[in-house]
C-alpha cells in the first residue's frame, strides 16, 4: 500500500500530465482560473496557472498552494519560504517537489521566470520536469541546476486522507479504487477495473455512498476524503 | 460546483499571506513570461531513455500520459 504522501504526490503528477502536449491559451487550466479570478487570467503565462489547477483537482491544493491560487511565481516561491519549506539549489530535491527557475541564473526569488513540477531526480543536480506554458504548451523538460533557484516542498502532510478522485481522473489510483469497489461486491461489469474514472465507476461509487447511508449532496459518485473513510472502514469490515 | 477541493480551505483574504489576484494579475501583465529558455542539449535523449520515442506531435508520453 502506498503512504498517504505517495498517493498525494502520484494524485498532483498524474493531473500534471493530463493532458500532455496540449498547447496555447486559453485552455483547461486558465478557463479554471478565470471562473475564480477573473477573465484577465484567459490568456495571462499560464506555468504557475497550471500547477495550481493540478493541486486542486487532486486534493492536494492545501498542500501545494496553502489555500491560495497563483499565477504569478514569484508569489508562489515567496509563499513557500514564508512556511520554511523553500530550498535553494537543488539539495535534497524530491519528486512532487514545485520547482523555480530563472533564465538569468540570477538565483534570487524575484528574479524567478517559471515554474514546473519535479517527475525524476537526475544525476548531477538535474531534474525530469513537467511544465505548463513552456513554448505555451505543457511539456516534459529536462532541467540543469543553473537555471533552477529552488524548489518548494509541499506540506504533504495537509493531504493525508484528502486525495479526491472523481470522474475524468485516470491512473493508478483509479485502479485502486475500483478494484475496491469490486471486493465491496459493487459492479462494473463493461469496463471492471481499467484505470479510468468514467460512468461506470461514478455509479459503482454511488451505489457504494447509498449502501454506507450517504445521502443528499453526499450521494455524488465522488470518492472524497468522507466516502475514502467509508470504503476503508468497509474493506476492513470485510477483512476481518 | 463539486466538491474537488472538499476538505482544503481557501485562503481567507486579508491574513498575512494574502496574494492578491490583482497584483498577481498586474505583475503577469508587465512582466510576462520570458522566452528564452535553457534547453538542455541532450534533452531529447534523456527524454527518450526514460519515455521511449515520442509521438508524432513530438511528446514524450510515456506509459503513463
Amino acid at each position: 500500500m502506498p503512504t498517504a504522501t505517495e498517493s498525494a504526490v502520484s494524485a498532483f503528477l498524474s493531473k500534471m500530465r493530463e493532458g500532455l502536449g496540449a498547447r496555447g491559451r486559453p485552455n483547461v487550466a486558465t478557463r479554471w482560473y478565470a471562473t475564480r479570478n477573473g477573465n484577465g487570467f484567459l490568456r495571462a503565462p499560464w506555468c504557475n496557472i497550471r500547477v495550481t489547477w493540478a493541486a486542486f483537482h487532486s486534493g492536494t491544493y492545501s498542500a501545494v498552494c496553502f489555500g491560495t491560487d497563483f499565477a504569478k511565481t514569484t508569489f508562489h516561491a515567496s509563499a513557500f519560504e514564508r512556511r520554511g519549506r523553500w530550498t535553494y539549489g537543488t539539495d535534497g530535491i524530491r519528486q512532487g517537489d514545485v520547482i523555480f527557475f530563472d533564465w538569468d541564473g540570477r538565483g534570487s526569488i524575484g528574479g524567478i521566470d517559471h515554474v514546473g513540477v519535479v517527475e525524476k531526480v537526475l544525476a548531477g543536480g538535474r531534474v525530469q520536469t513537467i511544465e505548463g506554458n513552456t513554448s505555451d504548451a505543457l511539456q516534459r523538460k529536462v532541467r540543469s541546476p543553473r537555471v533552477i533557484v529552488g524548489y518548494g516542498r509541499p506540506d504533504w502532510g495537509r493531504s493525508n486522507g484528502k486525495v479526491t478522485l472523481q470522474k475524468g481522473d485516470s491512473g493508478p489510483l483509479v485502479v485502486a479504487l475500483q478494484k475496491d469497489l469490486l471486493e465491496l461486491g459493487q459492479k462494473l461489469p463493461k469496463w471492471g477495473a481499467d484505470g479510468d474514472f468514467g460512468d461506470e465507476t461514478v455509479a459503482a461509487v454511488k451505489a457504494f455512498q447509498d449502501s454506507a447511508g450517504f445521502t443528499g449532496k453526499d450521494l455524488n459518485g465522488v470518492v472524497s476524503p468522507k466516502t475514502r473513510a467509508a470504503l476503508d472502514e468497509a474493506l476492513k469490515a470485510l477483512r476481518h | 460546483m463539486t466538491d474537488e477541493g472538499e476538505g482544503e480551505e481557501r485562503h481567507v483574504p486579508g491574513s498575512e499571506e494574502e496574494f492578491s489576484q490583482e497584483d498577481q494579475l498586474q505583475q503577469l501583465t508587465e512582466t510576462g513570461t520570458k522566452s528564452v529558455e535553457a534547453t538542455e542539449e541532450d534533452e531529447e535523449e534523456v527524454l527518450r531513455e526514460l519515455y521511449g520515442e515520442p509521438d508524432e506531435d513530438g511528446i514524450y508520453r510515456g506509459a503513463d500520459a
